[in-house]
């Protein structure tokens, strides 16, 4: 979905048209939970973070004015907030753990690539591991990531080019531990 | 793994795809968003307004202190002591303060003779003048301590005066300690709280104005006492040759006097003589006696004046020891003024640099406002 269609539907969405939030729904949920799911590591947590996030959207979608920025970008920025509220609420955080996977793909190739980014994902920080996760499950340009972030923007493309350099480090170090 | 290392952003591309799903309950949780947007759009929403408040109340704080008049910290108090010189007036209507207003008690000229000092006279007798003023929240005990300060240098407190919001001090020093005394004033404050102001003049011209006077007088002094002398003389000398002249009248008086003889014309010319000598004789008699009278007159004129110039010569010594005496102290007046928190404020961070500061405040309030509005609203 371009910017421009994600605007229009945002629009209609804020004038109450039922449509329009159904669409969006259909074009966002997906990221999002994608995005929840590979943070919280639990289905069950991401879904009530899902369900959570997307009120407090309605909620504050009268307030929202574009000037710019994506409504994806908006409710990412939205669910970031809502982890980290659970995370202050419940004391703890959620550690990544790489043996938990979604065991719902279909292929087995599909599995293994899984299987390996969440061993690369293991081997990163925090930090990185956010950044991978917006630039590719939440698929935000760069710009978006800053805003979500609340970086700049030059940051960001600096911080997500490290990350993949580290990202690669750490399969290269996989390879050679597998040769041997 | 060979086709991983090919292209490591493809393969993130791949795998953040693959983790887009939706949730097991996809169909229950659309609708209750679905449903909620319904509830919410027949709701009447009051939008928030936009106005960067805070951003707004720093801004209008920091114009405020750019066009508030940085006034006076304090008031500089009025002491007026009969005894001691008149310390200082501040110039209500100005706001100037003029040398003489500026809280030196200027000394009145001792004499309104200005005499031309010769620049080989390098003598020095220098009078200092002490004013000081003194912001504190704690007047009442700062005046306390200043007048047990100013007693342990051995001086004198001319008047003291000290309410809840200002006091002053007037009082006068030994020379010898002003250094000392001045700098325990200053370790009673920091020194932002703390203005001082000393004045010097040498009292030379004074001190050369009396000294010629005193030559003067001593010269007149002189001249009196020799025209004095001078006097007396004449007066014996004329005194005695009159008193010869009448003697010898009475001389030859007495020997007419004594001649017996019936011869008629002697006795016709010894009366015509006494006749002559009676006349002459009461002539030198007034001629004494208006010497004398005259005498008497001018000596007594010549010891008043003699007496009013040693007299004067007694006020001018008088009037030099005053001169030495305050040379060899310092007199002087300290101002305690209470002072605000906000005047504290002002005397760290004057309000040009409040202003920049609040600038800078709203300024940032704004970006960090404008940043979580456009997300999180």
């Amino acid at each position: 979905m371009s910017s421009g269609e994600e605007q229009l539907l945002a629009q209609k969405a804020q004038g109450g048209d039922r449509e329009a939030l159904g669409a969006l729904w259909e074009a966002l949920t997906p990221k999002l939970f994608g995005y929840l799911i590979n943070v919280t590591r639990d289905p069950v947590l991401a879904e009530d973070l899902l369900q959570t996030t997307w009120m407090r959207a309605i909620d504050a979608l009268p307030r929202f004015q574009p000037r710019g920025i994506r409504i994806s970008a908006w409710l990412f920025a939205i669910a970031r907030n809502e982890c980290r509220q659970y995370w202050r609420k419940s004391g703890w955080e959620i550690l990544f753990d790489p043996i938990k996977h979604d065991l719902a793909d279909n292929g087995r190739e599909e599995l293994e690539d899984k299987i390996l980014a969440d061993q690369i994902l293991f081997n990163l920080s925090e930090d990185d591991r956010e950044i991978l996760r917006l630039r590719y499950i939440a698929d935000l340009p760069l710009n978006d990531i800053a805003r979500v972030l609340n970086l700049n923007f030059v940051t960001v493309r600096v911080r997500v080019h490290r990350a993949l350099t580290r990202a690669r480090a750490v399969l290269d170090s996989q390879n050679y531990e597998s040769h041997k | 793994m060979n086709r991983i290392n090919n292209n490591i952003q493809d393969f993130f591309t791949k795998w953040g795809r693959a983790q887009r799903q939706f949730p097991s309950s996809h169909e229950v949780l659309k609708s209750e968003i679905l449903e909620k947007l319904s509830r919410e759009s027949c709701k009447v929403t009051r939008v928030h307004s936009r106005m960067p408040w805070f951003s707004v109340a720093f801004a209008g704080l920091a114009v405020l202190m750019f066009f508030i008049t940085p006034g006076q910290v304090g008031r500089i108090t009025r002491v007026i002591n009969p005894a001691a010189p008149m310390p200082f007036a501040e110039d209500a209507k100005s706001g100037q303060v003029s040398k003489e207003s500026a809280g030196f008690p200027i000394a009145p000229p001792y004499y309104p003779y200005e005499p031309n000092i010769p620049i080989a006279d390098t003598r020095e007798f220098l009078k200092t003048d002490y004013q000081a003023t003194v912001y504190t929240r704690n007047v009442g005990e700062l005046a306390q301590r200043i007048q047990t300060i100013i007693r342990d240098f051995g001086g004198r407190v001319d008047s003291a005066s000290s309410s809840s919001r200002w006091g002053s001090v007037s009082f006068v020093v030994p020379a010898d300690w002003f250094d000392e005394f001045r700098d325990d004033i200053k370790s009673l404050v920091r020194a932002r709280f703390f203005i001082e102001e000393i004045s010097t003049e040498n009292l030379l011209s004074q001190e050369k104005s009396i000294e010629q006077q005193q030559e003067q007088t001593q010269e007149t002094l002189t001249e009196l006492k020799t025209d004095r002398g001078q006097l007396i003389l004449t007066h014996r000398s004329s005194a005695t040759s009159i008193q010869s002249r009448l003697d010898a009248i009475r001389s030859e008086l007495a020997v007419l006097q004594a001649e017996v003889t019936n011869n008629e014309t002697r006795l016709a010319q010894i009366a015509v003589r006494k006749q002559e000598l009676f006349i002459e004789k009461n002539a030198f008699e007034t001629r004494l006696a208006a010497e004398n009278a005259e005498y008497a007159k001018k000596l007594n004129l010549f010891d008043l004046q003699i007496r009013g110039v040693e007299k004067n010569l007694v006020y001018l010594d008088d009037q030099e020891e005053e001169l030495l005496d305050t040379v060899a102290t310092v007199r002087g007046t300290i101002s305690l003024n209470w002072i605000s928190v906000w005047s504290i404020v002002h005397l760290y961070f004057p309000l040009c640099w409040l202003s920049l500061i609040l600038i800078v405040v709203a300024v940032a309030v704004y970006v960090v406002r404008r940043r979580r509005f456009r997300f999180l609203i």
